[in-house]
C-alpha cells in the first residue's frame, strides 16, 4: 500500500526511444547529475533514484537535453511490449499502435518484432526533472515512439508487477 | 594485561552494531568491483530490520526495508509485499547476485538459514531452488507455510540485466518467536515497526 502511494506521487515521463543515429554526447553523466542534484524536484529524485547507475550520456535535440539510458525488453505479445526501465527500477507494459516503430542498431523495427532481452535506447528529457509533478499522475503513463515518417507518437504505458531486479 | 587488551581489540575488528544487531564486515572476495564500491558508499544507509545469515555459505547481511532503494547496496532488501521478518507466512528477501547472494548459487538442500529479528533468531532449512522469469511473481505469493524466499538475478554471471530470477525457498524449522500478526509499515526514521491503525 505504501509503495502504491509513493508511485502515485511520481511524475509521468516522456521517454523517446530513438532520437538520432549520429548522436554525440554534450554532457557527461557526472555533469548532468551535478545539475540535477541542484535543480531536480524531490519527487523526481525519488522517482529516478537509480538514474546515476543507468545514465550513458546526455544528448542535445533541438536545444533540449535528453539523458540517454536503456530499456530492456522482457516480453512481447502481439503489439504489447513489457519493458524494464533500469533508471526507475520499474517494469511497464506498453501498447503502441501499429504505426509505431523503435530503432535498433539504426533500423526501424515494429514493436511486435522485438525479442526478450533486447536493449532499447531510452532518452528522458532533463526538463522532466525540474517541473512540478501533479499528485495524481502515474509513475509512467506513456512512452514516445517513432513512426515511419520520423514523427513522435505516444504509446500508453502502465506499470506491472515484476520480481525485484538485483543487478 | 596488554595481551588481554589486544585480544579484545582483535575480537572487535570487523564487527559493527546497527540497531542492536551485530553484523560482521562482509567477505567481498567474490564480489564485483562495482558492488564493493557501492557498499563503501551506502554501508551506513539506514535502519536495519533484521540480519540474514547462511553460515554454510559464509553469508551475513543486514536486511533493509524495500523502501530504502539503496538498501541492496548495503545488504539485502525485504520485498515489501510479503510477510515481514519475524512474521508467519512467506518472507521474501532480495540480494545482488554479484555481492551478498553470489554464494547462493548451487546451494544444497538442507542448508540452514538464520533470520535474526528483535525477537530472536529463527531457523529455516532450504527445501527448494527454482529459476523463474523476471515477470513471474508467484514466488512472492503466500503459500500457507512459514517460509523464507531468497531472490537474486539469474544467470549469476550474465552481462546486463538478467532475464530470470533464482529463488531459494526454505521452510521454518524452529518455533515462531513472536509477531504472528502482520505488522505495520516500518518507520524509516527510527527503524521501529508502527502498529496498524484500526
Amino acid at each position: 500500500m505504501k509503495k502504491v502511494a509513493a508511485i502515485a506521487l511520481l511524475a509521468s515521463v516522456f521517454a523517446v526511444p530513438a532520437i538520432a543515429q549520429d548522436q554525440e554526447y554534450v554532457m557527461t553523466c557526472d555533469e548532468v547529475m551535478t545539475k540535477l542534484n541542484r535543480e531536480a524536484t524531490a519527487e523526481a529524485k525519488e522517482r529516478f533514484a537509480d538514474f546515476k547507475g543507468s545514465c550513458m550520456g546526455v544528448v542535445d535535440r533541438d536545444g533540449a537535453l535528453f539523458v540517454h539510458t536503456k530499456m530492456v525488453v522482457r516480453r512481447v505479445s502481439g503489439n504489447t511490449v513489457t519493458l524494464y526501465l533500469p533508471a526507475t527500477d520499474s517494469t511497464v507494459r506498453v501498447r503502441p499502435d501499429s504505426n509505431s516503430r523503435v530503432m535498433i542498431e539504426g533500423r526501424k523495427v515494429r514493436p511486435r518484432n522485438l525479442s526478450p532481452r533486447q536493449e532499447l535506447d531510452l532518452y528522458v528529457s532533463v526538463d522532466r526533472f525540474t517541473q512540478p509533478i501533479p499528485a495524481d499522475e502515474p509513475m509512467i503513463n506513456e512512452v514516445m515512439m517513432l513512426t515511419e515518417g520520423d514523427d513522435l507518437v505516444a504509446a500508453p504505458a502502465e506499470e506491472v508487477q515484476a520480481m525485484p531486479t538485483t543487478g | 594485561m596488554k595481551i588481554s587488551v589486544l585480544v579484545v581489540m582483535l575480537c572487535m575488528v570487523g564487527w559493527t552494531t546497527v540497531n542492536g544487531f551485530e553484523i560482521s564486515q562482509p567477505d567481498q572476495s567474490d564480489w564485483s568491483a562495482k558492488r564493493i564500491a557501492s557498499y563503501e558508499e551506502y554501508s551506513d544507509i539506514g535502519p536495519v530490520m533484521a540480519v540474514l545469515r547462511v553460515p554454510g555459505r559464509n553469508i551475513e547481511a543486514a536486511v533493509f526495508p524495500d523502501s530504502l532503494r539503496k538498501g541492496l547496496e548495503a545488504g539485502v532488501a525485504w520485498v515489501g509485499s510479503t510477510s515481514m521478518p519475524g512474521e508467519a507466512g512467506n518472507i521474501a528477501i532480495a540480494g545482488h547476485r554479484d555481492s551478498f547472494f553470489r554464494r547462493l548459487e548451487n546451494v544444497p538442500m538442507g542448508t540452514l538459514i538464520e533470520l535474526e529479528t528483535d525477537a530472536g533468531v529463527e531457523l529455516y532449512e532450504v527445501d527448494k531452488v527454482s529459476i523463474v522469469d523476471a515477470l513471474d511473481v508467484s514466488p512472492l505469493d503466500q503459500t500457507g507455510e512459514d517460509v523464507i524466499s531468497l531472490i537474486t538475478c539469474h544467470p549469476f554471471y550474465y552481462e546486463g540485466y538478467a532475464p530470470d530470477r533464482y529463488v531459494v525457498r526454505a521452510r521454518r524449522v524452529s518455533p515462531l518467536l513472536s509477531m504472528t500478526e502482520p505488522a505495520g509499515p516500518v518507520d524509516e526514521s527510527s527503524g521501529l515497526v508502527l502498529t496498524k491503525e484500526e
